[in-house]
């Protein structure tokens, strides 16, 4: 759709379905999992306030029966049997996110919340920013490669105890995944690349017998976007998914490239909140269906890599301490859906921001405090910082403490450090550097999927991996002693070995 | 942005590369040799039958698109509740809202993000921004001459309505309030609100939609297109932008009431130039 007029507002919504009506709410929830063009709603059927024109193209996202200001992050819990899990779908869900616009002299002035006709479907707004990989990094040049990563990593270990990501998947919430680059099978002739420069660290071959490097089936494409998974432009997301790949060879990637969606109506990049929010949905509903497989399933565990951040304080539409802000707002939907996922047993890891000092990324535009933001700021995800190679932090890195989420607490971010800034997927490039907290991400988790590989959620779930993860982190360079939080490192540099040992895993 | 009128092609400027008949730059001279001129040569006078006007087809587009002018500027008010007695004058745009640090720091982020990629669409849509949808809809002044033609129309009255409207507020060019946003083409040298290349790609779009049939997702993509391109080159606030596009969803019914672009429209469908034609193959 296009937007209305240049006097509206993109924002999230949220309201309550009334029972059995609605409908259109059940059926734009179902056509996001099913890859499906969202169906039409006309305003008569929605029902929903003349103050807000809803926008289809972000379908509609359920929360189960949680709505973002009254959930319990920290005591609720969510269960894992059938009937708990079958609140989420979309036919049985109470709540549901959608997007809309709403009519505004300018941000500061849309309201909290916008009353529905009757009492009905009203309204609570939030913002629905934009946001960006946080790849942009000084242009230094690469320092050591991904083979002393690995090293450092001890992978050639976890490779030794099979901890190699078999039947974990990895979804990869970015720019997309270019798989040629990957697997070196070209994606027209099926046939192994000679042609093309050999990489100098390719990753190691599958065999047939081998897990599939891509699972295109339970992978994800934003509406409008023209090319299908595995077959999106070689950027920022190809070499995330190579460093995952790096560390754990045989997990299975899932492609969500959240990060090039586009929200129609509005002649901004388009890559919002919103999008991730979309991503977050589709990967609930695949993963109750994986956990309702039983033995069946298809896979022992879900990991999340989220390199991508906001930049900015002035890409959010409201002003500070407003109850409908995304970047410092523990009330915010978006916190619902990864809170759900991670209940639901899958691992989150967000790069934590290149907005570190002395040496910020550009975009940050010199806002270094507080510049671990939004959803790397929340206590359910692993926020991961970056150290070079000799376990020196690197220049951009953001440090804690993250932003003061309301109405707090905020929790103690970063949480660990892994590796970047080395030669590695050459994507960009033969001699460009894997660079960024970018970069740092996908190896904790890798880290995290070779874990994973033996160690499932129902075992040790997220929140007492992460635990182990954060006590064994080892001292970086400069940095305070291991396991004990500082700004810099968080809790350490990651080992995924002594996190192993501490769980008893491991002699 | 309609075209350069005089000097910069051989017919008033184009929108291809200097000239649109092929020629690079430059002042085309027609010689001929001094001892035996031309003139020398008795030859009989063309038939003024059959010969009685200048023709249509050699009218150049950009100049004849100028007579719609009066045409537009004078429809007189459409709505009896408007203001002013005239049309046009009751295009109002709301006061732009006071520059903040936020709309600057968007603009910075832009300018780091974005625009290394889209330096190319930027210099292109700077230099020649109806190039762009001539290619969109492979057509030229030969293919398609009076769609062409409506173009040319659009571009006059909007670049017009857009000096006037421009002229009311004077908004500052964001580069103006942060030196660092450094443009990478040249600051216009008018005023920032509303957008230019907004609304005339937006209006250029509205109008073709009108008579090229099922383009309108890419007409209307194309023109979001060009106009956010503004904003990554730091030449335009968002808001500059979206008021470009109200401005020409304003402009363009008072079009169609234009004796001269009703003509051609009618004109265009009596050529059939987006006319689909099974047996003897597509026009469109």
């Amino acid at each position: 759709m296009d937007k209305p007029g240049p006097d509206y507002v993109r924002v999230l919504a949220v309201l309550k379905r009334q029972e059995n009506k609605q409908q259109w709410l059940v059926d734009l929830a179902t056509n996001l999992v099913n890859n499906e063009p969202p169906r039409v709603v006309e305003s008569e059927e929605s029902g929903l306030p003349s103050g807000f024109i809803l926008d289809t193209s972000f379908y509609a996202v359920p929360l189960g029966p949680f709505q973002p200001h009254t959930l319990d992050f920290v005591n609720e819990r969510i269960s894992l049997d059938h009937g708990g899990l079958r609140v989420f779908l979309p036919e049985n869900s109470e709540y549901f996110t959608i997007r809309g616009f709403v009519q505004t002299s300018g941000p500061a002035s849309i309201p909290v919340d916008i009353r529905g006709k009757d009492g009905e479907s009203d309204l609570k707004l939030y913002s629905d920013p934009r946001t960006g990989a946080s790849l942009l990094c000084p242009n230094d040049d690469p320092l050591g490669t991904i083979d002393d990563a690995r090293a450092k990593l001890r992978v050639d270990r976890l490779g030794a105890y099979g901890l190699d990501g078999s039947k974990v998947a990895v979804a990869m919430l970015d720019s997309g995944i270019f798989l040629q680059h990957l697997n070196r099978i070209n994606l027209l002739t099926g046939a192994y690349e000679l042609t093309r420069p050999e990489p100098r660290f390719p990753l190691p071959k599958r065999l047939p017998a081998d897990p599939p490097m891509l699972d295109v089936a339970n992978s994800w494409t934003p509406d409008r976007m023209a090319t299908p998974p595995g077959g999106h432009r070689i950027d920022h997301g190809t070499m995330c998914a190579y460093n995952v790949l790096a560390v754990a060879p045989k997990a299975t990637l899932l492609d969500y490239p959240h990060l090039s969606a586009r929200a129609p109506g509005d002649h901004t990049v388009g890559r919002t909140v919103g999008a991730a929010a979309d991503a977050y949905s589709k990967l609930i509903y695949f993963w109750i269906h994986n956990i309702l497989a039983g033995s069946a399933a298809k896979y022992r565990a879900l990991v999340v890599n989220n390199s991508w951040t906001i930049f900015h304080p002035c890409e959010e539409d409201f002003p500070p301490a407003d109850p409908r802000r995304y970047i410092d707002n523990l009330n915010h939907p978006f916190h619902v859906l990864v809170w759900i996922l991670s209940q639901l047993g899958a691992d989150i890891v967000f790069a934590a921001g290149n907005g570190g000092l002395p040496c910020p990324a550009p975009p940050f535009l010199h806002l270094s405090a507080g510049s671990i933001r939004g959803a790397a700021a929340y206590a359910e995800t692993l926020t991961v910082a970056g150290c070079d190679v000799h376990d020196f932090r690197v220049g951009y890195s953001s440090q804690g403490p993250a932003v003061f989420m309301a109405p707090g607490p905020t929790p103690k971010k970063p949480d660990i450090t892994a590796y970047t800034h080395y030669l590695g997927s050459q994507v960009f490039g033969e001699r460009e550097a894997d660079g960024g907290t970018s970069t740092a991400c996908p190896i904790a988790a890798g880290c995290i999927a070779a874990i994973r590989t033996k160690v499932t959620p129902a075992m040790v779930p997220p929140a007492q991996l992460f635990d182990a993860l954060r006590s064994t982190g080892r001292q970086g360079n400069g940095g305070g002693p291991g396991g004990v939080y500082n700004n810099d490192y968080g809790y350490g540099i990651i080992d995924p070995l002594g996190a192993l040992q501490q769980l008893g895993l491991m002699p | 942005m309609g075209g350069g009128w005089q000097g910069g092609g051989w017919q008033g400027g184009g929108w291809q590369g200097g000239g649109w008949q092929g020629g690079g730059g430059g002042v085309p001279t027609f010689a001929m040799r001094a001892d035996k001129p031309f003139a020398d040569f008795a030859v009989p006078l063309n038939d003024t039958a059959r010969y009685p006007d200048f023709p249509k087809r050699y009218w150049d587009p950009d100049l004849f698109a100028l007579t719609i002018l009066p045409e537009f500027f004078t429809i007189p008010k459409t709505n009896p509740g408007d203001l002013y007695p005239f049309a046009w004058q009751n295009i109002i745009l709301p006061a732009p809202a006071p520059i903040i640090q936020n709309d600057i720091d968007r603009l910075l982020i832009l300018a780091v993000t974005e625009r290394p990629e889209a330096l190319g669409e930027i210099i292109q849509q700077d230099q020649n921004l109806q190039l762009s949808w001539l290619q969109l809809l492979m057509m030229d002044a030969s293919t398609h001459p009076c769609t062409f033609l409506l173009m040319k129309l659009a571009a006059r009255v909007g670049e017009t309505m857009m000096m006037v409207l421009k002229r009311q507020f004077d908004r500052p060019r964001p580069s103006q309030v942060s030196p660092n946003l450094f443009p990478p083409v040249a600051v216009p040298g008018h005023g920032s609100y509303p957008a230019g290349h907004a609304l005339i790609g937006r209006l250029t779009s509205i109008c073709l939609d009108e008579v090229v049939p099922k383009r309108t997702a890419a007409l209307m993509e194309l023109a979001r297109r060009a106009g956010f391109n503004r904003v990554i080159a730091g030449l335009h606030y968002e808001s500059d932008v979206n008021e470009g596009f109200n401005a020409a969803d304003k402009i363009l019914p008072l079009l169609n009431l234009c004796l001269t672009y009703t003509k051609v429209k009618n004109e265009l469908v009596l050529r059939k130039e987006w006319v689909v034609d099974p047996v003897a193959g597509t026009n469109q």
